[in-house]
């Protein structure tokens, strides 16, 4: 239904009216914003991305031929600007993992006792922080799938990658979250809790 | 089943994306297969964990950017009214409204201009008249004789700094003199002696070499004795 909403405003958008669109952007905005930010976990990042996906979406929209694709067109378009910010900013704001583990792991340890009771704040900091020392693309599969609840042809089509790469992105990107967590010692009361 | 088809198999299965009759076929699998298992234990605690941020991500309201009008689809109704004859009413009218506005503004305060001669004055309200600030009449005269007096005074005090002055220039000319010729001399004194050195030295070379001439000059002549003293008596 989402879907078909949608396919029906872009195609009212095509024509010129401008309404659909901010109809459009209030009903995408949250969920770019989201996308970018556990990208960056950084607010002013995730809505500069933001800002410059729905312009981009605007001064393109003529170019969709497949009015039905809008929501994996949307997100390929957020996450190709994430990814330009990256390079544009010479990666500083990307860690790679063993580089991430080597250099906070003892402060981590330090920080957060094995039986501690996280808050939730904490948790949610150290969770993006986490999923920050993720290499880009495990990072933004996991966000799709895991966040963003889209299904794995949806995050293929969006990735314009095989269904097969982007399991095997899951795989290790789960499997390299468990290890920084663990590494963190985050886990007596939630790792061992499957 | 190769590596690679297991991971896709558990991703599926983790994610529930996965039909009843292949569920069925891989849970059998997980069953024997209790490292697999674990793996999937493990990979379902780290999705729980994700899960557990539950901070609630706001994004902060989006700012208005107007497109530029060739580029974008939506440009059909860049003009909110739709009709750039309104559009353009309604701006022409917002400008004359505003001028309105400000005029009225300018007369209610009075608003006043001016150009004075320290620049351009702005008041508002009725502005108060400046005092003029009149010159003080000068009661003080003088007489003739003072005025001779003064001026004779003054001439002696013009005289003496002159004189005072043409004597500190002809001071200073003639230091000046005496620095230049003492200049001069010390140079003519060096280059005579250098002449000198020069003289003295080509002196001795002359002579030495007048001398070593001389030798030469002796020793051809004795070499020439002796050979006529030797072909004499062989005649």
């Amino acid at each position: 239904m989402d879907n078909m909403d949608d396919t029906l405003l872009i195609k009212q958008v095509q024509n010129g009216n401008r309404a659909a669109y901010t109809q459009l952007v209030e009903k995408w905005h949250s969920k770019i914003y989201r996308f970018a930010y556990r990208f960056f976990a950084d607010e002013d990042e995730a809505h500069d991305i933001t800002q410059k996906t729905f312009i981009k979406t605007y001064q393109n929209v003529n170019t969709l031929k497949n009015p039905e694709k809008f929501s994996s067109w949307i997100y390929r378009i957020a996450n190709n600007l994430c990814l330009d910010e990256l390079k544009r900013a010479g990666r500083r704001k990307s860690t790679s993992l063993e580089a991430y583990i080597e250099q906070s792991g003892r402060l981590e340890g330090d920080q957060i006792a094995p039986d501690t009771d996280l808050q939730n704040k904490e948790l949610g900091t150290i969770l993006q922080r986490a999923l920050l020392t993720l290499p880009d693309e495990q990072r933004t599969v996991i966000i799709l799938k895991e966040y963003e609840g889209l299904k794995f042809r949806e995050i293929a089509d969006i990735l314009e990658e095989p269904e097969s790469t982007v399991k095997s992105r899951l795989y290790y990107g789960l499997k390299s979250t468990r290890r920084v967590l663990t590494h963190w010692n985050i886990k007596h009361d939630y790792l061992n809790n499957g | 089943m190769d590596k690679n088809d297991v991971q896709s198999k558990l991703m599926d299965y983790l994610y529930d994306e996965m039909g009843p009759n292949e569920r069925r076929e891989f849970e059998k699998l997980l069953r024997n297969q209790p490292e697999l298992q674990q793996e999937l234990n493990e990979m379902q605690a780290t999705r729980n964990l994700l899960q557990e941020e539950s901070d609630e991500i706001t994004p902060k309201k989006l700012m208005l950017i107007r497109t530029e009008e060739n580029h974008t689809a939506g440009d059909k109704t860049s003009n909110p009214s739709g009709n750039p004859k309104i559009y353009f009413l309604k701006t022409f009218a917002a400008v004359a409204a505003a001028i309105l506005v400000t005029v009225a503004v300018f007369s209610f305060v009075n608003l006043q201009i001016n150009q004075t001669e320290q620049g351009t004055l702005i008041s508002f309200g009725t502005p108060q008249p400046q005092p003029v600030e009149e010159p003080a009449e000068t009661e003080s005269f003088i007489t003739e004789d003072e005025f001779y007096t003064m001026m004779s005074e003054l001439q002696e005090q013009n005289n003496h700094v002159m004189a005072t002055a043409l004597e500190q220039t002809r001071e200073q000319h003639q230091q000046q003199m005496e620095n230049v010729i003492q200049t001069l001399t010390t140079y003519y004194n060096r280059r005579r002696q250098q002449d000198l050195v020069l003289v003295s030295e080509g002196l001795a070379q002359l002579e030495e070499e007048t001398y070593y001439r001389f030798l030469q000059t002796e020793e051809a002549l004795e070499d020439l004795i002796f050979a006529l003293n030797v072909q004499q008596p062989n005649e």
